[in-house]
């Protein structure tokens, strides 16, 4: 795996990094785009960009990390190509997937995003055909009445919230001060209706779609398949084009060895079954 | 910016800011050693602005990743205390083997600023140096962090079912970054004191509100160093910023006058 720093876009103003196997890739074989994370820059949040990039550079699959223009160490373009910012990272990220073909010599490209970079990677998908996969994680997600009484029975049977309701009654909680509520709210969650929607053009096209969830989706998702089940409900069938995972020990950003690594073979997996290296 | 790999086996990343041709200004040479860990990631895109900045005003700035963080090779489980001082020592060699300059002044941000004076301390030129925050005890700013670490995963913890619990604090685990012994038990001995003892390098101090590690400013004070107070709130310690990106739209050309005087 070799690592090669460059600038690239239409005034050059965005920074990358190319992360390559030592051998050659097969064309067949995906490179994987990753999405910025907030404001995080393109190292993602406590590294897990590297840590995945790295880990898929010896497994065979090329990859580019890059700051989203204003980010990290990428310029603002002196002649944006739009006016809208949407769209303007529309166009970030058609560059950024057409270098990395023409570095990798891959046909596709995998785009890989968590929280608002997997809402990003949502919309790069549907607007760019050269998107063969995508990669969420704390990304979409879609309320069914399975995740609504997890949910309530949850709360009902949680000595915790029984105490902070009496504390907020009568009192305000010892550690009000420190509380720092862990949650996914950086990005707007689609209607279920229009990510089906979405998810099924996407699948049409021949798209593969992995998502995952830490635990810090709790207001959100908390059972393994609620994804499926809420695109069953508005009649969309994935079959074998989804992969779901829940992984509710984790926090947001996968900070932990442990975690960090399922999440990283779990997705190392998912790829080397979509696009198995002999194909 | 020119980034690149430099330093033994190429395993340093390393961003260059090239000063225009005709920048006002003598021509100085700067580095920028950066935090760690989360406040790292928090003034990342203020250090890169404010190596735009210097740059502009004729300073060549190197700004690099330790060994092991961000871009550099390595990981985390690989770092350690010394190396990353060798690792700031290659950055000066690097830049002075640059630009024929012999004087590289150095801005040290938090745990930067440990590493820069550590760096400083084992060659014998008088250096320029510019404390932006500096942690003052590495001992004491562990267990912030820790006590930090300890205090979101409680938090976490309060609304997920106790089967989803995260775990508690692992030992070598500092608020999502995880720093091996050798990394942590020589931070613990690092007091930035120790090194104004033996120095006689010129000190400059840029303190946020909040930031008031006495006996720093008074050693600074008594060797003729400014303490730049900073309008801009940074919050080092309060959990709940740990996610806001810090910004020097004020500070930046006080700060740079100092360091490039």
């Amino acid at each position: 795996m070799r690592e090669t720093p460059l600038h690239f876009g239409h005034e050059s103003h965005l920074v990358g990094m190319l992360c390559e196997p030592d051998t050659a890739q097969a064309r067949e074989r995906p490179a994987v785009l990753f999405l910025n994370s907030g404001l995080e820059h393109r190292v993602g949040p406590r590294g897990l960009s590297v840590a995945v990039a790295r880990a898929l550079g010896d497994a065979g699959f090329a990859s580019l990390r890059f700051d989203y223009a204003g980010m990290g160490e990428s310029r603002k373009p002196q002649r944006p190509l739009a006016a809208e910012r949407e769209d303007e990272l529309l166009a970030e990220c058609a560059a950024a997937t057409e270098l990395l073909q023409a570095r990798s010599g891959a046909s596709g490209v995998v785009l890989f995003g968590l929280c608002s970079g997997a809402d990003d990677a949502h919309r790069v998908a549907l607007a760019n055909d050269a998107v063969v996969g995508m990669a969420q994680i704390d990304g979409h997600g879609a309320i069914t009445a399975g995740f609504k009484w997890r949910y309530v029975a949850h709360r009902l049977a949680s000595p915790r919230r029984w105490q902070n309701w009496f504390e907020r009654k009568f009192g305000a909680p010892a550690d009000a001060d420190r509380a720092v509520l862990e949650g996914v709210d950086f990005f707007q969650m689609p209607e279920r209706d229009t990510l089906a929607r979405d998810l099924d053009m996407l699948v049409k096209r021949g798209v593969r779609l992995f998502y995952a969830y830490s635990g810090a989706t709790h207001s959100y998702y908390n059972h393994a398949g609620q994804l499926r089940r809420a695109l069953a409900q508005a009649g969309v069938h994935p079959g074998g084009s989804l992969e779901e995972h829940f992984l509710p020990s984790a926090d947001h950003t996968f900070s932990r060895n442990a975690e960090r690594m399922i999440l990283i073979e779990t997705l190392l997996a998912w790829l080397q079954a979509g696009w198995p290296a002999g194909e | 910016m020119q980034p690149f790999f430099f330093g033994a086996g190429g395993a340093l990343y390393g961003a260059y800011h090239q000063p225009p041709a005709h920048a006002p200004g003598p021509e100085t040479a700067l580095l920028i050693c950066q935090g760690i860990g989360y406040e790292y990631m928090r003034a990342y895109r203020a250090c890169w602005q404010l190596a735009e900045t210097a740059a502009a005003r004729n300073a060549h700035v190197l700004r690099f990743d330790y060994a092991c963080t961000g871009e550099s090779h390595g990981r985390q489980h690989e770092a350690s205390w010394a190396r990353w001082v060798a690792n700031t020592g290659e950055a000066i060699a690097w830049l002075r083997d640059t630009t024929a300059l012999s004087h590289v002044r150095i801005v040290g941000v938090r745990v930067g600023a440990l590493i820069a004076a550590a760096a400083s301390a084992q060659t014998r030129e008088r250096r320029r140096l510019l404390f932006w925050d500096p942690v003052v005890d590495g001992e004491t700013y562990l267990k912030q962090i820790a006590v930090m670490h300890e205090s979101q995963t409680h938090n976490m913890n309060r609304y997920r079912p106790s089967r989803h619990h995260h775990a508690e604090r692992g030992g070598d685990e500092y608020l999502g970054f995880h720093w091996p012994s050798p990394v942590v038990d020589e931070l613990a001995r690092v007091q930035l004191m120790n090194y104004g003892e033996t120095r006689t390098d010129d000190w400059d101090l840029a303190l946020s509100p909040g930031e008031s590690p006495q006996p720093i400013i008074d050693t600074v004070s008594a060797r003729g160093g400014h303490v730049l107070e900073m309008p801009e709130a940074m919050d080092w310690m309060d959990i709940r910023a740990q996610y806001r990106r810090v910004a020097l739209p004020q500070s930046a050309q006080p700060m740079l006058d100092r360091v490039l005087a």
